[in-house]
């Protein structure tokens, strides 16, 4: 029985393309149920609000300067924070990096998802007492911060936890203001494309790093894990690239709403999309830690991350016999963020072999850091403040802008940034809706005309 | 109120794309995807003609300057089907060598279908909205609107019955169109524009007073009436398989 042709092509795409969409979907629900007129409160993001706070009345120019001023702010507090990062994962504090971690997990997960569930049960009205709620709320984000980042748990439940802590972080974002935002977009595009790119990127070097000694960064990344592939499909592959686990990063907490005074700013090494080509079956998506997680079904779970890949090679070897293991790969470029976690990525790929892979081009996993959801997030929750119309012109523009650059990936078959071509692509499509679409689209629609 | 009509005038207008959707398209990465990328296309050619007509905002209250938006859009959209088919067949091409390399796959009259049904959706999603559903989340307020061409019903769910006739209407006129492209069936492939135009400027019946009484119904028809040409024209092809199959069977006994 033949099967259509169109059966399992492009799931590697959907497979992140999905939880992306999901994330921005929520990020911009969230804004329309609890913010829809755009208010910012400065105290939400300190960082980024340092130099300038953002008044209706200021001119243009001033907005525009100190906004400028702000985003580049933001930029030095991240690549310090990057820096930072690749010090103590260079002289191996690994303990400082998980411990710091893990508290910025569960800040997210605790403190600011409660934030914002209170909000929302007190716009709701729901009835709920105070002792259920912390109680669930802390199984939430015990349950959460375990999964991400000590204990192996199911795919779905990472993927999940790692979907909320893209739409948190993005929705505190959106309180900084209008001006301050679009700059800070701009600014981390830019940002990303040098830390990935340019040689003396802190990304880059941090990557490197990783590939030398053939252990996953600590990030928090999201992997999309094909379904229905035969094992005999996927390919061992051996590098900090190539790990499937997403590494969990420092989070980097700096919004800390009231509650908490300006939790550490950590980065997160946003890892860009990697093409995890092959990962075996057992190897589980997004959080590494000292145990990893995938490598149970294979074998005791190793004490590090170097010994999981061995496990693996292990589990493969009987599918994958004539399988060259594959060279330690290294992923490009990841930009951190210092005010959310994740951070842009560079589209990230271990240097398979050519010839391996899908026909499309594209491995079999493909990984994105949550810092580019989280930036696109926020720059479809910024356009949903102004309109729904505005939203989904930059909903499609990042999109667009996310499916060029695999194109890319698959063509250039490197870490690459992801943050550059969509946020060019959502910013632009957003003004452009602004000024162009809508004063046509909205005289037609109100007068019922439509073609 | 507010929150049911809006769920009710969501489900009126969007039902039907969305079981389109769910039961054709979600299931098949490739066609989600370029349904995603169909739906950039689509904007990319709103935003043109948006563009065309940057210098006459605001539009003037005035017959004239609406109705040439109208005929204007219908000739960029339809350019853009021509492009859309174009991208068709470049993808067609790129599917058939997979099969081929792919032993055990095909690339039949359904894939085909499928992937112009879901260009088609794409675009009727992209029209649905950015010209009725940006501005559906309005409802949720304490108040409604009226226009004077529709007393009877409120402005949304008027324009929720006109935008599912245009979602019907674009979804189903792709398949149809590539059809009559693929075949080269002139009259087949002529009839998209010219219903796509006598559609939009049916429209223009709501700038009278109580004149969507008349539109409505007829443009509800008229998208009912493609839905059943993009029937037709794909239970041929199914039928023409079906026949081939059975005869070689016949053949083999």
């Amino acid at each position: 029985m033949e099967r259509s042709i169109l059966d399992n092509l492009g799931e590697e795409v959907t497979g992140i393309v999905t939880p992306v969409t999901l994330c921005m979907a929520t990020t911009v629900l969230l804004v329309r149920i609890l913010n829809p007129d755009g208010a910012s409160n400065s105290n939400t993001m300190r960082l980024a609000t340092a130099y300038y706070n953002e008044k209706e009345s200021d001119s243009a120019t001033t907005k525009f300067e100190g906004a400028l001023i702000n985003a580049l702010i933001v930029v030095a507090a991240v690549t310090g924070m990057t820096f930072m990062l690749f010090l103590l994962y260079k002289y191996r504090c690994t303990r400082c990096i998980y411990g710091y971690m893990a508290f910025a997990g569960f800040s997210i997960f605790f403190t600011l998802t409660g934030l914002i569930t209170l909000q929302l049960v007190v716009k709701f009205g729901l009835v709920l007492d105070a002792v259920s709620f912390t109680f669930m709320l802390f199984n939430f984000a015990v349950v959460g911060v375990t999964a991400l980042f000590f204990w192996p748990a199911p795919l779905a439940l990472k993927q999940g936890y790692l979907v909320v802590v893209g739409t948190v972080t993005a929705y505190v974002f959106t309180f900084v203001p209008e001006w301050t935002t679009w700059a800070l977009l701009v600014a981390m595009a830019l940002y990303d494309l040098w830390a990935v790119l340019s040689p003396g990127g802190p990304l880059k070097v941090l990557v490197e790093l990783a590939m030398e000694r053939e252990e996953d960064i600590p990030a928090l990344i999201y992997e999309a894990r094909p379904a229905g592939r035969a094992p005999r499909e996927r390919r061992a592959v051996r590098g900090a690239g190539a790990s499937a686990a997403a590494v969990a990063v420092p989070a980097v907490d700096a919004s800390s709403v009231a509650a908490i005074s300006a939790a550490a700013v950590t980065p997160v090494a946003p890892l860009g999309v990697a093409a995890a080509g092959g990962m075996p079956a057992s190897s589980e998506a997004a959080a590494g830690g000292p145990h990893d997680a995938g490598q149970r079904e294979l074998q005791p779970p190793p004490a590090h991350a170097r010994d999981w890949r061995a496990g693996d090679e292990a589990g493969e070897a009987g599918e994958d016999a004539e399988q060259p293991l594959l060279p330690a790969q290294g992923s490009a470029g990841h930009s951190t963020t210092a005010a959310a976690s994740g951070g842009a990525e560079g589209v990230r790929q271990p240097h398979a072999d050519p010839g391996e892979g899908s026909e499309s081009g594209l491995p079999d996993g493909i990984k994105l850091g949550m810092g580019d959801f989280i930036f696109y997030s926020v720059l479809v929750g910024r356009a949903a403040m102004y309109d729904m119309l505005t939203a989904f012109a930059a909903y499609l523009g990042i999109v667009a802008g996310l499916g060029a650059t695999l194109l890319l990936l698959a063509l250039a078959r490197k870490a690459l940034p992801a943050l550059p071509v969509s946020i060019a692509l959502g910013a632009s499509f957003y003004f452009l809706a602004r000024g162009v679409l809508e004063p046509f689209v909205l005289p037609l629609s109100v007068h019922l005309l439509y073609f | 109120m507010g929150f049911a009509g809006f769920v009710g005038n969501l489900l009126i207008a969007g039902g039907p794309g969305l079981a389109i959707f769910c039961v054709f398209v979600a299931p098949k990465s490739f066609l989600v995807l370029l349904f995603l990328a169909s739906l950039f296309a689509w904007l990319v050619s709103l935003m043109l003609t948006a563009a065309l007509f940057r210098g006459f905002v605001p539009l003037a209250e005035h017959r004239g300057a609406l109705s040439a938006a109208l005929v204007v859009g219908v000739a960029m959209q339809e350019a853009t089907r021509y492009c859309a088919w174009l991208a068709h067949r470049r993808i067609l091409a790129m599917l058939a060598e997979a099969a081929r390399l792919r032993p055990g796959t095909r690339l039949g009259a359904g894939e085909r279908h499928a992937l112009a049904l879901t260009q088609g959706l794409a675009h009727g999603a992209a029209h649905s909205f950015f010209f009725y559903f940006s501005w559906l989340p309005l409802m949720l307020g304490d108040g409604t609107f009226y226009v004077d061409a529709c007393p009877q019903m409120s402005f949304f769910l008027a324009g929720a019955l006109l935008s599912l006739a245009f979602l019907l209407l674009h979804t189903c006129a792709m398949p149809v169109a590539f059809d009559g492209l693929g075949k080269r069936q002139r009259g087949q492939w002529l009839a998209v524009p010219a219903a796509h135009l006598g559609a939009a400027l049916l429209t223009l019946g709501n700038l009278a007073d109580g004149g969507c009484v008349a539109v409505l119904p007829l443009l509800l028809l008229g998208a009912a009436g493609m839905a059943a040409a993009a029937a037709w024209v794909c239970w041929r092809d199914v039928g023409t398989v079906a026949r081939r199959v059975s005869a070689s069977a016949n053949d083999n006994l």
